[in-house]
């Protein structure tokens, strides 16, 4: 073994140069694959995430519906029951599940004169939930649950309550002093909005801690549009209370009851169960397995946006492993033909190396080892290079574009990298124990 | 009966394929060498001299017929064993098997060594340097050295294997007469020790001269000279 050793010092020492023109092309292999690995693992884990949950998916009950000519016949509008519930906890990945009550009539938001400098309207999707499943995301000093029926005392307008109370009813009519609607918003919202939103809209960059607290006015039965089609309007007014990953991605969510307080103002079917539900998956693989098996459980995506985002996703990284391992198996090849080149220059050393005791064990032993630190050396070094260049891409890209690219998108993933490394020792000991045996059958040597 | 030979084939077969086909190189060749003998054997390019070498060192494997060496048959052998043995009791010195460029006079000597898994002190390869008029060669690199000091290099580098049995191809071949006096006298006093065997494969009048027997091959097969 110690002989061994010095003639792998002794060797390494005379072969650098050598092994240097051969680890070029490992290194740039290499180089190229983090690059590539880099930026799909940032856009997959730092960028889509930041903006579209990727490791959720909301569901609604499949409705049937038979045609009978002209008459249409809709069955299974009961909505999720506690069962359809138990059956979707159980299902492989699964990680939690909180079921939601999608509100059914259009409701606009009016507010943010204390904030941005003037009010603004827009059109609300709101959500009812479980307040059991939110009570950790909601700020200290608020509550996220439904208010009591009864209020305080009748009222025709704000004045008409006490402090912190508003006057909550139909527009015109006579309503009932009550806090506010706790709220809970998501923060990709937040991201979405600091990222995307106010730079098209020239708007100052907003702290969510800022917003804790902040009420606005809503109308539900309105719409922006200007018809709602329900003839009566509903105002009440909302509270932002925290944030929460389990808040609808793209609205505010709202204390369950509250949701089916205002069913039950414009006459909505009194639905004892839920019309969606949430399910968060353990993995990203989980969540696409889980999506192709929801069909025939007489479930369907509400959106399935994030489904075909991670089919996408999963038929690009099929695309990135097939190109890794073409380049891979082409950078072997080149490496094959190195070595062979390699050994012939070698052949009377491993001549001599063999008269003098040095059995083909031994010799594929030596030149196994000497492949293994050139390809690890190499591998690494072209690692670290694509890994400067992906970092230099993303600061220039930053640069450049400064209004499109914020946040890092070049994500430096060790166990990524060290599985590369690996894949790329993997492919480099056999051209080299190949290159070796065809050498040995070969030659007299 | 016991061998007492050091060394001994018997119906010796080697044959290579090439693009003409397969060609039988050693044809039925017996041979025996004794401790403290140097037999020369002689004959024209491609008789299969380097390939008689090759097979007897356990470089190559023969197709047919036996090698005994110590008693032990050759061929039957591991390869990992017929290396060791290449490290150990068998030296070759071959015409054609150069000095490790990238390795220092002293580095090279040490080669065998190595392999063998042995120690040796700087005293003994100063002192076998000496012997063979190489005084303060030890850290010189291949490069720096002539043909007959380098091998000198490779005739030091068998003997500090302290071999039983000596493989030489044409190794007083293109040297100057003093180099070349030098390594007869080295092969003499190798034989007069009495327990190494010399089969040196050569052309050189003066080794011929000395040797205890001379044989000529031909066609792959070893007779005596006419």
């Amino acid at each position: 073994m110690r002989g061994f050793l010095i003639l792998l010092k002794m060797d390494l020492r005379r072969s650098g140069g050598i092994f240097l023109s051969a680890g070029l092309g490992i290194l740039l292999t290499a180089a190229l694959l983090s690059f590539l690995l880099g930026f799909y693992r940032g856009v997959e884990k730092k960028v889509l995430p930041s903006f579209i949950p990727l490791d959720r998916l909301e569901l609604k009950k499949v409705e049937h519906h038979f045609k009978l000519g002209p008459l249409s016949l809709g069955l299974g509008g009961e909505g999720i029951q506690e069962k359809d519930l138990e059956e979707l906890r159980k299902m492989h990945g699964v990680r939690e599940i909180y079921p939601g009550l999608k509100l059914a009539v259009p409701a606009v938001a009016t507010g943010g004169m204390g904030l941005l400098g003037a009010s603004f309207s827009t059109e609300l999707a709101v959500q009812g939930l479980d307040p059991d499943l939110v009570r950790d995301d909601v700020e200290e000093a608020y509550l996220f649950e439904s208010r009591p029926e009864a209020g305080e005392r009748s009222c025709r307008g704000d004045g008409d309550c006490d402090s912190g109370l508003f006057c909550a009813g139909p527009l015109y009519g006579e309503g009932i002093c009550r806090p506010p609607i706790p709220v809970l918003i998501s923060p990709r919202l937040m991201a979405l909005f600091n990222s995307g939103i106010r730079r098209a809209y020239h708007l100052p960059r907003i702290n969510p801690e800022a917003l804790i607290g902040l009420k606005a006015e809503v109308d539900f039965g309105a719409s922006t549009l200007g018809v709602s089609g329900r003839g009566k309007i509903l105002r009440d007014y909302l509270q932002l209370v925290g944030f929460s990953e389990r808040a609808t991605p793209l609205g505010v969510s709202i204390p369950l009851e509250e949701v089916r307080r205002v069913h039950r103002f414009f006459g909505e079917g009194m639905q004892r169960g839920y019309d969606t539900v949430v399910l968060l998956f353990d993995s990203l693989r989980s969540m696409t397995r889980a999506s192709a098996r929801i069909p025939s459980m007489g479930f369907e995506a509400v959106d399935d946006g994030s489904a075909r985002l991670m089919s996408a996703l999963s038929s690009a990284r099929i695309l990135l492993l097939l190109l890794a391992s073409v380049v891979l198996f082409i950078s072997a090849l080149g490496l094959f033909q190195a070595f062979v080149g390699l050994l012939e220059r070698r052949r009377e050393e491993i001549a001599t190396l063999r008269a003098v005791g040095a059995s083909r064990k031994k010799i594929l032993a030596l030149i196994l080892v000497e492949t293994a630190l050139l390809s690890f050396l190499s591998a690494l070094g072209g690692v670290f290079l694509g890994l400067v260049s992906g970092r230099g891409m993303e600061a220039l890209g930053h640069k450049l574009f400064p209004a499109l690219i914020h946040g890092a998108f070049y994500l430096a993933d060790p166990a990524t990298f060290a599985v590369l490394i690996l894949a790329i020792m993997l492919f480099a000991m056999p051209a080299s124990a190949l290159s070796l045996w065809i050498f040995l059958r070969r030659s007299m040597v | 009966m016991e061998d007492r030979n050091l060394l001994s084939c018997e119906g010796l077969e080697r044959s290579f394929r090439d693009s003409r086909g397969s060609r039988l190189i050693l044809r039925g060749l017996d041979l025996s060498l004794r401790r403290g003998e140097l037999l020369c054997i002689s004959g024209r390019s491609g008789a299969g001299k380097s390939t008689l070498l090759h097979c007897l060192a356990g470089l190559l494997r023969p197709d047919g017929g036996s090698i005994r060496f110590e008693g032990q048959a050759i061929e039957k052998l591991s390869e990992t064993r017929r290396a060791r043995l290449r490290a150990g009791p068998v030296a070759v010195v071959f015409q054609s098997l150069r000095l490790l460029e990238h390795l220092s006079v002293a580095e090279n000597i040490l080669l065998p060594g190595l392999f063998a898994g042995r120690r040796r002190k700087a005293d003994e390869i100063n002192d076998l340097l000496e012997e063979l008029g190489l005084g303060g060669y030890a850290e010189a690199m291949p490069s720096d050295l002539s043909g007959g000091e380098r091998q000198r290099v490779s005739l030091a580098r068998s003997l500090m294997q302290e071999p039983s049995l000596l493989l030489a191809d044409e190794v007083t071949a293109n040297l100057d007469r003093e180099t070349a006096e030098m390594i007869l006298g080295v092969f003499d006093r190798l034989r007069s020790s009495g327990r190494t065997g010399i089969l040196a494969v050569t052309h050189h009048p003066d080794l011929i001269g000395m040797a205890d027997r001379h044989l000529r091959m031909e066609d792959g097969l070893l007779a005596e000279p006419t």
